[in-house]
């Protein structure tokens, strides 16, 4: 090797060395660590937000085709956060733009990261990983309030708890195709959706009511909407009680 | 860009023919590859807003993007430019049995691939990562394209055994150093994605297994997914090394700096494949950083490589009449119709400055956190797979093609401006898209339904612009292969006036012709890459095999419920 060479061949040592003791103290002095192992929690079904002391929480998330539970998480301004990240289907992403939270959900495994939010706001999650072809909708929200908003909003969530159509929505997986917002998704959106009119495949024209959404949860092929294929909407896995198709007609109602 | 001094060498009929089909065929169907990459930024920028564009779904289109762009037009090019490199520098014929078992075998693969992904049967895109399920024709296709180009390799490897036995003493020609070494890093990593493929992927897929170990599916693709990039670099490092500095009128600046470099990476590309998984979990993060360490390691050959090359267009300048501590810039052939090949691969470098940066930042695991799987992702191998490795693997390609019919370039002029509109294409394309990275904007996602839908309470105003920025990039990066395809395409119809066959590469002089003993055989450093690998790999690979993660059932990509549910 000629002169020049080695002196660049050392810079370039040198150069790969100072950002090596950078990143140690990223991860030593500012705590910005990696996901590693993790045999604390194991793989959960079920969302969680659990209230501890000063300011910390620990929040198990559900990564599902195409939704986040919590979809909606809480928090007081300062809030230490545990945040489990479990998928339950397939491969899913975890990332709160403007924090350090980004992680992969991998079914089977619970991901970790510990998050403090010393900004008030509204966060997104988001997921960045791939995940069939509704991806593009799967997100959640983080909302963070200033502490006396926070509690008054906790006060207000127990009095008034989310109904149970609501619940069912998310449970059975119809929130997966279906929307509650208006957005676009593999299905028509539930904003709006009773009263409304629709063209059958056949031409005809009904209008959505208590009857025709009974059988369009009980058997989604009965009636064809234009535009859509027969078997897009699987069938219920466990058929649904009476009671329950009223809770969510109920709550489909409720969002005009 | 030749002199008379360089070796001419023809090539037979029969043989010419089945090399350019195996540039032809690949190219046809880049056509709809980078199609396909130009529809993606217009679904992001919210110019397309819906599921699908002409009968193809964006998932779908995305995945032929990647395969098409990525591995089948990179592989065809390398085992086409391999066969020629090592019959032109040793002197021997090209072994026709051999390449057109390789072509037939790739050629199956391929098809077999193509197929359920143009049928919308394997929207998993190109890292097919379980438990989202592609019909088992998309991974067997993919596995036996692999073992084509395997066979090419193992054909080379008894010509060059006897080249060293009649040439000993000899240094080995610098060009076929840098091609087995990309085809042994290649071999090596292919092995554990055949693995994954063989053994875990198909049989689970065709429903023989139930379930599957979702990290260590991961973990044996990232194996290969890193090593890969590198079997992508080296042939054009053998153009940066073997080729460049004679098309720009100069000498090698050191012979010994391109060995050491070959060498270092065939020791180094494979060890690094965790730091695509630093956020996963179920893998240690002592691991990881075995594996960022590692990658800051495999950075150093591309730092030579970068002086090098500058070092050997300065000869060149200064060759040309310049001078100066910077001066002799000036003096470089940027628009010179007799070395076009010239701009193609300078402009690849300037891709490349940024695509080295922005890699090292990705290795960096804590500041991977801000970008991994963003935008920014993306427009980091834009400068990289697609700046110089796609600019030379596309100049390669017509150079070959016009020497094996025997014509000149058909439209000069355009061929001198399609590598400089690439660049203006991709450095807008990847600005925007790195920005938008950082600001938090996903990769791999239909953002004009959604985040890109002002329409939607998705919509995210402050990525907006830069991906309005990245569309713009993406349409002028097409334009720019529409302009490649219509010189290559012409020169394949157009009429013989040369001697066709008649095969000729641009080779250097090294200005320091070292002479340095050990990186004169393979041998002691292909053991060392084994050893590096077990080193980094076995240790991770017995923590995830032993883990306590549990095992996936398959899913398709359009129903929320497991596949044997349905």
């Amino acid at each position: 090797m000629q002169g020049t060479e080695r002196k660049v061949l050392y810079a370039a040592l040198i150069l790969m060395l100072v950002f090596t003791v950078l990143l140690v103290y990223a991860s030593m002095g500012l705590g910005i660590t990696l996901p590693t192992c993790n045999d604390r929690v194991v793989p959960f079904n079920d969302e969680k937000v659990i209230s501890k002391e000063n300011n910390h929480f620990e929040v198990h998330y559900i990564a599902r085709m195409w939704s986040f539970e919590p979809a909606e998480l809480i928090l007081p301004e300062n809030a230490e956060v545990d945040f489990y990240v479990s998928a339950i289907d397939v491969d899913h992403g975890f990332l709160v733009p403007g924090t350090n939270l980004n992680l992969m959900g991998i079914p089977g495994t619970v991901n970790f990261a510990h998050h403090r939010f010393d900004r008030k706001g509204e966060y997104m999650v988001i997921c960045h990983e791939y995940c069939g072809l509704n991806h593009h909708n799967m997100m959640g929200k983080i909302k963070v309030l200033a502490s006396e908003e926070y509690t008054r909003k906790m006060q207000e969530l127990t009095s008034s708890h989310l109904s149970a159509g609501a619940e069912l929505i998310e449970d059975r997986q119809c929130s997966s195709c279906h929307t509650s917002d208006g957005t676009e998704g593999l299905g028509p959106t539930f904003k709006g959706l009773y009263g409304s009119h629709r063209t059958m495949a056949d031409g005809t024209e009904v209008t959505v009511d208590e009857k025709y959404m009974i059988d369009s949860i009980r058997n989604p092929d009965k009636q064809i909407v234009k535009g859509f294929e027969p078997g897009s909407m699987p069938p219920p896995e466990v058929p649904l009680t009476d009671q329950e198709i009223n809770e969510i007609i109920s709550y489909i109602k409720s969002l005009k | 860009m030749f002199s008379d001094t360089d070796y001419k060498f023809q090539i037979e009929k029969k043989n010419r023919f089945v090399l350019a089909a195996m540039l032809v065929i690949p190219m046809l169907l880049l056509v709809l590859g980078v199609f396909e990459g130009m529809l993606q930024t217009l679904y992001r920028a919210g110019y397309i807003r819906s599921t699908s564009f002409l009968g193809i779904e964006y998932y779908q289109g995305l995945t032929l993007h990647g395969v098409i762009n990525a591995i089948v037009f990179t592989t065809f090019f390398e085992v086409v430019f391999g066969f020629v490199i090592i019959a032109y520098y040793l002197r021997r014929p090209v072994q026709s049995r051999w390449l057109i078992v390789s072509f037939a075998v790739m050629l199956f693969g391929t098809l077999m691939a193509a197929f359920p992904m143009l049928t919308g049967k394997a929207s998993v895109l190109y890292t097919f990562y379980p438990p989202l399920k592609a019909s088992p024709l998309f991974y067997l296709g993919a596995a036996i394209l692999i073992v084509g180009s395997w066979i090419a390799y193992f054909s080379w490897i008894p010509q060059y055994i006897t080249w060293r036995k009649e040439n000993s003493g000899k240094k080995t020609p610098l060009a076929v150093v840098g091609m087995l070494s990309a085809f042994t890093i290649w071999f090596a990593c292919t092995l554990p994605v055949a693995y994954e493929v063989l053994v875990l992927l198909v049989p689970w897929s065709l429903g023989w297994t139930k379930s599957i170990d979702v990290v260590l599916a991961r973990t044996l693709f990232w194996f290969f997914g890193h090593p890969l990039v590198y079997f992508w670099l080296l042939p054009t490092y053998v153009m940066f090394y073997v080729m460049l500095p004679k098309i720009a009128g100069g000498k090698l600046f050191s012979d010994g700096a391109g060995r050491i470099a070959f060498m270092s990476f065939l020791v180094l590309s494979i060890p690094v494949g965790l730091h695509h998984q630093f956020a996963d979990p179920g893998i240690n993060a002592s691991f990881k950083w075995l594996h960022m360490i590692l990658t800051f390691a495999v950075a150093i050959p591309s730092f030579m490589t970068a002086f090098t090359v500058a070092a050997s267009m300065e000869n060149a300048a200064i060759a040309r009449g310049g001078s100066g501590l910077f001066g002799w810039w000036k003096y470089l052939p940027y628009f010179d119709k007799d070395r076009w090949l010239f701009s193609y691969l300078f402009c690849g470098l300037v891709l490349f400055f940024f695509g080295g940066i922005t890699g090292i930042i990705n290795a960096s695991g804590n500041m991977n956190l801000t970008i991994h799987n963003t935008s920014w992702v993306p427009a980091h191998f834009h400068t990289t797979i697609a700046g110089p490795v796609f600019l030379s693997f596309l100049a390669m390609s017509l150079f070959l093609l016009c020497q094996f019919r025997g014509v000149s370039v058909p439209f000069p002029k355009m061929n001198l401006w399609t590598p400089w509109l690439w660049l203006l294409g991709v450095s807008i394309f990847s600005t925007g898209l790195s920005v938008s990275g950082i600001l938090g904007e996903p990769r791999r996602t239909n953002l004009g339904l959604s985040y890109g839908n002002p329409g939607t309470d998705r919509y995210v105003a402050s990525w907006h612009m830069w991906d309005v920025m990245g569309a713009i990039g993406g349409i002028i990066m097409f334009l720019s292969t529409v302009l490649f395809f219509i010189n290559f395409f012409a020169a394949l119809f157009a009429k013989s006036k040369q001697n066709p066959g008649e095969v000729q590469f641009p080779t250097s002089e090294a200005y320091h012709d070292e002479q340095i003993g050990w990186v004169r055989n393979f041998k002691p450093w292909v053991i060392v890459m084994v050893v590096a690998i077990l080193i980094a790999y076995v240790p991770p690979l017995y923590q995830v095999v032993t883990g306590k993660q549990q095992k996936a059932v398959p899913y398709l990509p359009w129903n929320p419920l497991p596949e044997n549910k349905k």
